[in-house]
């Protein structure tokens, strides 16, 4: 059993830095095939309700004119908070970050409440293109289903040592 | 190769719950397996390893492989994760004889209480015996099957992902409840599953199965209008995304309940034929001591 344990541990390990969860799905639609410039460019935001203490996704996909994927672009996410310009974050969006390779995706974090201004700007040798969507930001919710997995890992793993710690302490011989 | 295909290639998603349940599954099947080995239990053999090992690899490729990444963007591709997991991942875990194996990869004071539990008189056995009768379960299949399939369910569980994580595990769960009937694998909890009733049971599922395959290829109108929205790849327009994934689910969705009914009537002839020779046998028997020449 221990042993067990040990290698299920380990092996669990070895994904941790590479792993993520739920994200097969995009999120919240907010641009469908907006003309960009040279670019038709679609765009979602993961999760569907943004608060401050969220990790975003943004995730863009690029496509020319005859929506063949482009997949060399340089894709740059701008966010501008609209109740005071000087607060600002930015992010490359890359295909590492994104579980469809076909597109861009960048990891943001938005620490103020309010509408964002978000403006996604994309260069490649097709020329550069710009398109925009606005994201309101709220505080953070006491949604408990955010706990519920780490809830249900510590509950296996302190299941595992109470059982340990059973078969420990159990007196010799007895069954 | 073309960009979107190598693209598609390589969207591996390494999402740790999957890989963390398939790794313990394993785990535990595999100590089991090896138990039962060192004992000389005749159940532990090769074909039994590779069919779980097998079944457990279409739920990582249906999971964690570009079919489950771009599961989002076309509906065929979402069909074929619903068939490797339902009709390839299922049966053969099934065939492994996963519980019976799988026991044995437990310590043994868990092995012991799981095994009281689950004794003939024990009220969880009952319980489990009265909900997964073969008509329940046939019945918990189908409706769960056309629920999702239902546009405004369909485009919720895509958007969702909890939800669509819900979609899978009772998609998986019924389907390794039909396998389990129909393929008669351990635990052997319900009244003797002759073939006839197998054949049945097999046939019933794969007529839902074909009227929902059909139903989605024949539809003049776009009837998950969700794929509308979303970038189209390889210049696949999004209803004939559809009608592909209809067929999908049509035809080699059924391929394997038919496979399974010609393996089962293939069996079923055998048996009467054995039975056939036996009573031929005895009625020899009985007119050759009838005649004095054989000892009683």
């Amino acid at each position: 059993m221990k042993r067990m344990v040990i290698v299920i541990v380990l092996l669990s390990a070895t994904f941790v830095p590479m792993a993520r969860t739920d994200a097969h799905g995009l999120g919240n639609q907010q641009l469908e095939q907006v003309e960009a410039g040279p670019y038709l460019v679609s765009a979602w935001t993961d999760p569907k309700n943004v608060t401050v203490e969220d990790e975003l996704h943004v995730t863009v996909s690029v496509q020319d004119q005859e929506k063949d994927f482009i997949l060399e672009a340089d894709v740059q996410i701008n966010a501008v908070l609209a109740a005071d310009p000087t607060i600002t974050e930015s992010e490359r969006a890359t295909h590492d970050n994104a579980a469809q390779k076909l597109f861009y995706e960048a990891p943001m974090r938005l620490n103020k409440t309010g509408q964002w201004h978000m403006t996604i700007v994309i260069e490649s040798e097709l020329g550069q293109g710009t398109a925009s969507f606005d994201l309101a930001v709220v505080e953070a919710s006491n949604n408990w289903t955010r706990w519920l997995w780490p809830a249900i890992g510590i509950a296996a793993v302190a299941l595992v040592l109470a059982f340990g710690m059973y078969r420990k302490n159990k007196p010799q011989g007895s069954k | 190769m073309d960009a979107t295909t190598e693209a598609f290639l390589k969207s591996w998603e390494w999402r740790w719950d999957v890989i963390f349940v398939i790794l313990v599954c394993v785990s535990i099947y595999v100590t089991g397996w090896v138990r039962l080995r060192r004992m000389g239990a005749k159940i532990a053999n090769g074909w039994r390893l590779a069919s779980y090992l097998s079944g457990m690899g279409f739920v990582a490729l249906a999971l964690l492989s570009g079919i489950g990444t771009f599961e989002s963007l076309l509906f065929f591709i979402h069909m074929i994760q619903h068939i490797l997991m339902m009709m390839y991942a299922a049966p053969l875990i099934m065939l492994a004889a996963p519980m019976p194996i799988g026991m044995w990869g437990l310590p043994r004071p868990i092995r012991l209480q799981l095994a009281k539990f689950l004794n003939q008189k024990s009220p969880l056995r009952q319980i489990i015996v009265t909900i997964t009768k073969p008509g329940i379960i046939w019945m918990f299949y189908t409706l769960n099957l056309w629920m999702w399939h239902d546009a405004e369910m369909y485009e919720r569980a895509t958007t969702h992902s909890t939800i669509h994580n819900i979609q899978h595990l009772l998609f998986f769960g019924t389907a390794l409840a039909i396998w389990w009937h129909t393929t008669d694998a351990a635990p052997k909890f319900h009244k003797h599953r002759t073939y006839g009733k197998r054949i049945m049971f097999a046939a019933g599922t794969y007529f839902q199965n074909l009227l929902l395959g059909i139903y989605i290829t024949m539809s003049p109108e776009l009837i998950y209008t969700y794929y509308a929205t979303v970038p189209r790849m390889w210049g696949i327009e999004a209803h004939r995304d559809q009608t592909v994934g209809g067929l999908i689910m049509w035809i080699p969705g059924g391929m394997m309940y038919g496979y399974t009914i010609l393996i089962l009537i293939s069996r079923l002839m055998d048996y009467s034929e054995k039975q056939a020779q036996i009573k031929a046998n005895r009625a020899k028997l009985k007119r050759q001591q009838a005649k004095g020449i054989a000892a009683p």
